[in-house]
């Protein structure tokens, strides 16, 4: 009796706790039509989206009406490239662009010009570099640094 | 040695606080007074009485962290709410740290993810492995 007791107090408060984190998982016709404005280059695929995806991105879209022209047109440009991509690929990239924040900005500008110059090489180029780097080894954040160290 | 109790009571025999006083003083003389084996016995008894009591007084700080009085009562709902109240809360506190730290780390990808969404570098930058390799290319020539 006492065993049944703890038992069912433990799974109730399991049961509301899993509950509780589930919550904020709307559909894609259960958002508001400024969030489906927002996030309309993913609506084909929001219903495949589990419930920390679609949390995400609703949050996302709750910083879009604070962001410049610029950055809005960049995400909104970006939206479904960025859901494409495999959860461990944008892991990776999560993990680059940390490495790179502390970078200052006269650095980050020449990255910029360097990744400019880097995609004026040919498509075989690319590929020949591609497959020199080996998977896990240097970032390119980390390369570009090293130009410019004092 | 015997001491002589009365045992008859004044004729104002109403006053409560009288008859207590006699009663306290009429059991205490005839404790002291008791057979060495009834003093064995009752030793023993409170011994035992004891040991037994033990274990309820180790888990009587359970329901008072909990907020409930000391003493719930007698029975399976005492002896089996104070632990499971124990076990609630540190189920409770588990859930609660383990909730903090998913909400920290969600909303540290959530600052990366608006970042990469809004920088002015593409995201391929941060995913073409071929970048870093021609960069260090260029850092050595």
């Amino acid at each position: 009796m006492r065993r049944k007791f703890a038992g069912a107090l433990l799974a109730a408060t399991l049961a509301c706790a899993s509950a509780s984190a589930q919550t904020r998982a709307p559909g894609w016709h259960q958002l508001d039509q400024a969030e489906q404005a927002i996030l309309s280059p993913l609506a084909a695929d929001w219903d495949s989206f589990d419930a920390e995806r679609r949390r995400k991105w609703l949050d996302l879209a709750a910083r879009y009406p604070s962001m410049t022209v610029e950055e809005q047109s960049r995400m909104r440009a970006r939206m479904s490239y960025w859901g494409s991509l495999t959860p461990q690929e944008r892991i990776e990239a999560r993990e680059r662009y940390k490495r790179l924040q502390a970078m200052p900005a006269d650095q980050r500008e020449t990255l910029r010009r360097q990744w400019e110059a880097y995609e004026g090489l040919s498509p075989e180029e690319r590929s020949r570099l591609g497959a020199a780097q080996r998977p896990g080894s240097k970032a390119p954040g980390a390369a570009a640094a090293a130009p410019v160290r004092k | 040695m015997k001491s002589t109790v009365r045992t008859t009571f004044p004729s104002a025999a109403t006053d409560e606080a009288a008859i207590g006083q006699r009663v306290h003083a009429a059991l205490e003389a005839s404790c002291t007074e008791l057979p060495p084996d009834i003093v064995f016995r009752l030793r023993q008894s409170r011994e035992r009485a004891l040991a037994a009591a033990t274990p309820r007084r180790r888990l009587a700080w359970l329901p008072r962290l909990a907020g409930l009085p000391g003493n719930l009562g007698g029975g399976w709902l005492r002896d089996g709410l104070a632990p499971t109240v124990g076990i609630l809360m540190l189920a409770l506190i588990a859930a609660l740290a383990s909730q903090q730290s998913q909400d920290e780390r969600f909303n540290e990808s959530l600052d990366i993810d608006s970042a990469l969404l809004t920088d002015d570098l593409p995201i391929d930058a941060y995913l073409d492995r071929g970048f870093g390799a021609w960069l260090d290319s260029q850092g050595r020539s």
